[in-house]
């Protein structure tokens, strides 16, 4: 039995090793998932049979629905609906400032500094409303796979900070997926890329998504990807596009008739649409109509014909906001415009001509566009998931930080630890001391950014070093180490270089989720997965089985001692099909297996019976 | 030689070859032996390359990432964020000088500022004449700042001529003591060099010329 144990828990552990990992691109307007098989990325279907999933998600009766079936309800329930969510992701409400009149959406700030989404009467943080589009992608890969997925590799814009990374990962966990990985969405295209073109060289990425823009340059050598400097916007996107658009638009109607498009969340979600609409258009013709309904319902529209040139000359100024961050990033990475052997275009904007003119105006090259926009990232995505998996010994990426990291001085000033563009993981050590006597705390202030001044960086935690000796000020000294591992997330350990003790740290990020709070989210979130309803029908189910179960389960020593051998293992057998059953909470399976676990143990049950009866004296 | 931490077979790479665990960064392991390079101010950057690239392949926390061994995990992070570092210094002249110079125990860390080295008379005397040139006739004294300029770069140019003999000489093993102490002492002339430089830049843009 001993041995038989041993054999089941070493079948688990390579059925979890065998487990698929996928790729995700979580983006801001459109989410997609991928898996590589014999070597070859491709896109899985979503369960509405679509090579993309709209990261749109409209929650109705406390019921969340993802995709382009929410998005069709973004005009009809504006106030359910939520989309653009990824803008919000890891971010306080000083952020978004920018956007957040042009939301239909109300954005609040929450007890703890995290922000909440308004959605009809409840709240939501970005992280729940991401963790609604992971699941949907889980499930479409499990539908498309036929198989249980567990882990995944989830990609970020590269210019996300730290904050914005952990709630990534908060979302992952929270969807119920252990993610092995956040990759930078520019890096993760360059895997595609590699392993369609099969080039070496300096490639420059320009990375220009829905709501964010990046610009990384790689190099590319004996499959090894070498980042060698990145640099971005996180607030510049497709989506700006289309709100300068509206806001033209608003312009025009508000001179014409008076009338306010953004007076209510229904006006801003219909102008925003119909601006998108337009955009699109014009990615293919010379002319478009620009057509919304001024009062919803009353019949009342307003029509307006746009010329590429005109959406050209509007758009221009913010496109060329991109090339701010390609001087940045070629400075860092000290080459200049002559060492770039290809551009790739990567995001759905690129396909518009006025995005590529500006990036060859840029680099004076014309870019490669022979990358799929939309769906290389998440190609990228499991090209590095099947990396992590073991399967590719052959292509290895180098990332970079894209931020520096430091610390508050006491002038108020940020000191560097580690400066931006650093290869990662990488890790600095500090020392700390006290600056009164007998003080046992020192505080700590991390921050991220480049600015001089501390308060001009973002603010990624705050931390007591706790439990210091009791000594004159300066003589205590607290080695602190920040680490910042492969995902590009910051880890704290400190130590007492006196006592030799770890010192305590409670490091909480300013707007993530602490360990704690996700495990809290995840339990609510299991329960929340069946209504009510069902929930206790299902508590009604296991606990009948469970007792059926037990007693099996302990019976199966005597059934390989009683009963031929094949009778004893198929008992063997649905012992552990159920069992993984109950964990799954699979009423309907838990159901079935009790009925072929009993017609199983009949004749058990009656040779234990003879036997003892035998024995009896 | 060394023994892997976790089956004990002799080891040769940063990863056991046998068990396939990698190794803590030992002590006594610094950038030059991370990256099994002989110590030396220079450098080659191709060969260096490789060795990063080869020391990566294995080593990356993405080649323990499917695996249940946490300690490896942990171990992978800590000894490819020194690898990481090493490659970062040793492939910057300035930031290798350094780093090599506090490893043979002549600079002191950042901080405890040793006294500020003399500015060479003749050197404190231009700059101040020039510094009066500027205040009587700042249009005319446009010559004079190029000039100076210019002999700041000969002695820049001078000073690096120097310090790469000596490291050299380091290199090859050549009086090995004498030539550190000699190049520390020509690291901290530059410093006054270049705190001039500044100054220069700054006075030109003051009249407007950069």
């Amino acid at each position: 039995m001993a041995h038989d144990h041993e054999h089941e828990h070493e079948h688990e552990k390579t059925e979890g090793d065998d487990s698929p990992v996928v790729g995700i691109d979580l983006g801001t307007t459109n989410s997609l998932v991928a898996v590589v098989e014999y070597g070859i990325p491709r896109v899985l279907l979503s369960r509405e049979g679509e090579r993309m999933i709209p990261s749109v998600v409209t929650i109705h009766d406390g019921k969340p629905t993802v995709g382009y079936a929410a998005k069709r309800e973004k005009i009809r329930r504006p106030g359910e609906t939520v989309f653009s969510a990824k803008r919000l992701l890891g971010r306080g409400l000083e952020d978004i400032a920018g956007i957040q009149g042009q939301l239909p959406y109300e954005v609040l700030r929450g007890e703890d500094g995290q922000l909440r989404i308004k959605v009809g009467e409840n709240l939501f943080t970005a992280i729940e409303i991401s963790a609604m589009i992971l699941r949907e992608l889980k499930a479409s890969a499990e539908a498309a796979l036929g198989k249980t997925v567990k882990r995944a590799v989830i990609t970020v814009p590269a210019y996300f900070n730290d904050s914005q990374r952990q709630a990534t990962r908060a979302a992952g966990r929270l969807a119920g997926l252990e993610v092995l990985r956040i990759v930078n969405e520019p890096t993760a295209a360059s895997l595609a890329y590699g392993l369609q073109q099969k080039k070496q060289g300096i490639i420059a990425v320009y990375d220009l998504g829905g709501g964010t823009f990046d610009l990384s340059i790689l190099k590319l050598r004996d499959g090894i990807f070498e980042v060698l400097a990145t640099h971005g916007n996180t607030q510049l996107g497709g989506d700006d596009l289309d709100r300068a658009i509206a806001r033209k638009m608003a312009e025009e109607v508000k001179l014409a008739t008076k009338i306010d498009l953004f007076s209510s969340p229904l006006q801003t979600a219909a102008v925003l649409e119909a601006s998108e609409k337009l955009k699109i258009a014009l990615s293919e013709s010379e002319r478009a109509m620009f057509s919304v309904d001024l009062c919803i319902g009353a019949g009342k529209r307003f029509e307006r014909e746009w010329t590429v040139s005109e959406f050209n000359s509007l758009v221009k100024p913010l496109l060329l906001e991109t090339r701010e961050s390609c001087f940045h990033a070629l400075d860092d990475a000290e080459l200049t415009f002559e060492d770039i052997t290809d551009v790739v275009l990567v995001g759905g904007p690129t396909r518009l001509k006025i995005v590529q003119q500006t990036a060859e105006e840029i680099f004076g090259r014309v870019p490669n566009t022979s990358v799929h926009p939309d769906e290389v990232v998440a190609m990228g995505a499991a090209i590095q998931a099947d990396i992590l998996a073991g399967n590719n010994q052959e292509f290895l990426l180098l990332d970079v930080v894209p931020l520096s990291l430091g610390i508050e001085t006491y002038g108020g000033l940020m000191e560097p630890l580690i400066p931006r563009n650093s290869r990662i993981p990488t890790s600095a050590r500090e020392s700390f001391t006290t600056f009164v006597d007998n003080q046992t705390g020192v505080d700590v202030h991390v921050l991220q950014g480049e600015r001089e001044k501390a308060s001009d960086n973002r603010s990624l935690a705050r931390f007591k070093l706790k439990g210091i000796e009791p000594s004159p000020a300066g003589f205590p000294r607290v080695e602190v180490t920040f680490l910042i591992d492969a995902d590009g997330i910051l880890q704290v350990e400190a130590r007492d270089l006196r006592s030799g003790k770890e010192a305590s740290v409670e490091v909480k990020p300013s707007f993530g989720l602490a360990e704690a709070e996700i495990e809290t989210m995840l339990e609510t979130a299991k329960s929340n997965e069946l209504s009510d309803l069902d929930f206790k029908r299902w508590i009604e189910v296991r606990n009948q089985a469970e007792p059926v179960l037990r007693a099996a389960e302990k019976k199966i020593p005597d059934a390989f001692r009683l009963l031929p051998r094949e009778e004893a293992e198929k008992i063997e057998s649905i012992c552990r099909t159920m069992r993984q059953a109950i964990e799954r909470q699979d009423s309907a399976g838990v159901q079935n297996l009790k009925y072929e676990l009993n017609a199983a143990t009949t004749r058990l049950a009656e040779r234990v019976i003879a036997e003892a009866l035998q024995k009896a004296p | 030689m060394k023994n892997c931490l976790f089956c004990g077979v002799e080891i040769l790479s940063p990863v056991c070859a046998k068990c396939g665990g990698p190794q803590p960064v030992a002590p006594g392991e610094d950038y030059f032996s991370l990256l099994e390079v002989k110590r030396g101010f220079k450098q080659d950057l191709p060969s260096l390359e490789k060795k990063f690239y080869e020391i990566s392949r294995m080593l990356h926390p993405d080649r323990f990432a499917a695996g249940n061994d946490t300690k490896w995990k942990v171990i992978s992070v800590e000894r490819m964020s020194a690898v990481n570092r090493a490659y970062q210094t040793l492939t910057k002249r300035d930031a290798l000088r350094n780093y090599l110079l506090e490893l043979e125990g002549l600079v002191k860390p950042e901080g405890s500022a040793t006294e500020k080295p003399a500015i060479p008379a003749e050197l404190a005397e231009e700059w101040f004449s020039l510094q009066d040139a500027v205040m009587e006739a700042p249009t005319t004294a446009v010559t004079q700042l190029a000039a100076f300029g210019s002999d700041l770069k000969k002695r820049a140019d001078d000073l690096k001529a120097r310090i790469q003999i000596l490291e050299d000489q380091y290199d090859a093993g050549e009086g090995r003591s004498e030539s550190l102490r000699l190049i520390e002492k020509l690291v901290s002339d530059g410093q006054y060099l270049r705190s001039m430089e500044r100054d220069l830049l700054r006075l030109k843009s003051r009249l407007g010329l950069e």
